[in-house]
């Protein structure tokens, strides 16, 4: 493929001007947002139907109750902790959990690494706040600063960790009742989320979040998790109709997070399968286009005749939503379960820099990019460099092995699987990325490729700069 | 972000709503340029989301998820304007650019103020979308050379305005 180019006249300046313009960020509006928030919904549900129908193992042996059954009948009395146990006869003789649900979680976790050497409990922050101690009446009343109880489920924050990237923060969450039973993703994870809402003290949005734990059920009333939040998302905010503020991450900051309802899925959907009628109707619409139905023959449709299948397919569904309206909702009683807060925090955060290691290179004698950072934390490996430098570049990391890490201003990657004890920096100009290089690596027969030429060997010949950095 | 999309082509709806939020913002954009109304894109967006994990057993290589995306969303966009042709008999009603706060004003709009609108789209594609000339290309099924001529004179339009503007910001 031949490398794209533009006459030489071509203002520079402009040139970078119309790249900033195009990519700036455009907060979404309100009605966009929330068609999107419907899609993501909708694709949950059907997510939900389809792994019932596929048979995945449910959790638990216990026959499934009703939602509302099971939920109205929690008493409103707080739960009960004892030391920093948690005050279940089935708990009595194991580790503490509080201040330990890294420990407990271990490789289970999807982002796997030391924490315990970084975690922080976040009872030791309180200063002189004694957390979790046994419970009185004014507890119960006020509730302790990290553990929160409402309707007889209790939240309780137990560890945090904070690097320059995320913020990672651990939580018990414990009903009086028994969980109702959930779904298990493939990992056999139980698929439990939070509807919440952060505020960041050096932002001054509240940010609604809709979070998925990683964790899993410690016994019928016990789930331990943890969240990770990436941090950049929450450094830029629109203060005004026209105005965009980014800050820099301060060294101590305070979340306040609010926690509205904590939500499963159930492990059997029981929505309404689709009517006859309306199937009888898609099915005779699809005849009356000349379509073969859609299981046999969806392969050999032209584009047009699946745009009319989708058509088709979308009213369906729109009048199976008219007639069963909750079941378009998130959550809904159908297909989830869930616990109605608000659990409310409000915790102080120091950024840990310990193993998190700043190289730096600089590119400026091959092609005036100036400085260019390689950041590796304990989970993660991300590059900055100044932007309105590097426009006619990008910027791609190589670990140990040749394989790419991150590429481009800003990304970050997950570490835990790779040897990133040395990786190579490479600039390669923009359109040449973009058109030849970037493909390499993906092609099919990448691995036939590389017996000639690996990735790591094509970008040696071909960046205007690279540079290894050693951790 | 590889990762991601193989766990998405086996359904993992995390691993997929995870990738729609890393996108949202360039599908807007993409939508946008074609539709110039956010009620439009966000029934475009919408449509997009759910038909994507619907028939992402028909991606093949996760190296063309966006581009597949992509394709899927300017489909869904095609398929409203071609719903506005069909009751707008007349063809005299234009489409004008219609943001739902009725003001907001962003650069990327501003920068689109600047070019003549059919270039708008292949604009997104290669700024905002940061798709290659032959990824643009097979998505507008054109030839590359009429994708980098159109280019071209898209990034001289921009050029000469934002000339023009940065001489009277400066007083020139």
């Amino acid at each position: 493929m031949k490398k794209i180019s533009f006459p030489m006249d071509i203002d520079q300046a402009s040139e970078k001007q119309i790249r900033e313009m195009m990519q700036e960020k455009v907060p979404l509006p309100d009605n966009v947002r929330t068609a999107k928030t419907n899609a993501c919904e909708r694709v949950r549900q059907m997510s939900a139907s389809a792994e019932f129908e596929r048979g995945e193992k449910h959790m638990g042996k216990k026959s499934h109750r009703g939602l509302y059954g099971t939920l109205g009948s929690i008493a409103a009395a707080a739960a009960v902790f004892s030391g920093v146990c948690i005050a279940n006869p089935a708990l009595a003789s194991k580790v503490p959990l509080v201040g330990h649900v890294f420990e407990e979680l271990g490789n289970s976790l999807g982002f796997s690494g030391d924490y315990e050497k970084y975690v922080q409990p976040l009872e030791e922050q309180a200063s002189g706040d004694i957390v979790l101690q046994e419970t009185t009446e004014a507890d119960e009343k006020n509730d302790a600063v990290y553990s929160k109880t409402v309707d007889g489920v209790t939240v309780t924050l137990s560890e945090m960790y904070c690097n320059e990237k995320a913020l990672y923060l651990s939580m018990l969450i414990q009903a009086e009742d028994e969980f109702p039973e959930t779904f298990l993703d493939l990992s056999q994870k139980p698929i439990i989320c939070l509807k919440d809402n952060w505020k960041f003290s050096y932002n001054t949005e509240e940010i609604p979040g809709l979070e998925y734990l990683d964790g899993k059920m410690i016994d019928d009333h016990t789930y331990a998790g943890v969240l990770r939040i990436e941090l950049d998302e929450t450094l830029t905010w629109a203060d005004s109709e026209e105005n965009y503020k980014t800050v820099e991450l301060p060294e101590q900051f305070t979340v306040d997070l609010s926690i509205g309802q904590i939500i499963g899925d159930l492990p059997e959907s029981t929505a309404p399968d689709m009517p006859e009628d309306l199937q009888a109707e898609y099915d005779q619409a699809l005849k009356d286009n000349g379509l073969e139905p859609v299981d046999e023959a969806y392969e050999t449709y032209t584009e047009e005749q699946k745009e009319i299948e989708h058509q088709l397919f979308t009213q369906m569904w729109n009048q199976y939503n008219e007639r069963y309206p909750e079941a378009n909702q998130f959550p809904n009683a159908y297909e989830n379960w869930w616990f109605d807060g608000a659990w409310e925090f409000s915790f102080d955060v120091t950024v840990d820099h310990s193993d998190t290691v700043t190289k730096t290179v600089n590119a400026d004698d091959a092609c005036d990019i100036g400085e260019i950072k390689v950041t590796q934390t304990p989970f993660e490996i991300s590059v900055d460099y100044d932007y309105s430098k590097g426009v006619d570049y990008v910027v791609t990391v190589l670990d140990a092995q040749g394989r790419p890490l991150a590429s481009g201003f800003g990304d970050s990657f997950a570490v835990q699987d790779r040897d990133v004890s040395k990786v190579t920096v490479y600039v390669v100009d923009y359109y040449e990325y973009m058109d030849e290089l970037k493909g390499y690596y993906y092609q099919d027969n990448y691995e036939e490729l590389a017996k000639e030429k690996t990735y790591q060997e094509l970008l040696d010949e071909r960046a205007v700069y690279h540079e290894e950095v050693v951790f | 972000m590889e990762q991601l999309v193989k766990r998405a082509m086996k359904h993992d709806a995390d691993a997929f709503l995870e990738l729609m939020e890393r996108y949202s913002d360039q599908m807007y954009k993409t939508a946008w340029s074609i539709l110039k109304n956010d009620a439009d894109v966000a029934d475009a967006m919408q449509d997009t989301i759910v038909t994507c994990y619907e028939k992402i057993d028909t991606l093949r290589q996760p190296q063309y998820f966006k581009t597949w995306l992509m394709r899927v969303l300017m489909n869904q966009c095609y398929q409203i304007l071609r719903h506005y042709d069909h009751f707008d008999r007349s063809g005299e009603m234009t489409q004008i650019p219609v943001h739902d706060d009725g003001m907001q004003r962003t650069r990327f709009d501003e920068l689109l103020s600047l070019v003549d609108e059919r270039y708008h789209l292949i604009l997104t594609l290669f700024y905002a979308d940061e798709l290659s000339i032959s990824e643009i290309a097979s998505l507008l099924d054109m030839n590359e050379n009429t994708v980098k001529t159109r280019l071209k004179r898209a990034r001289e339009q921009a050029r000469r305005s934002l000339n023009e503007e940065n001489k009277f910001s400066y007083g020139y």
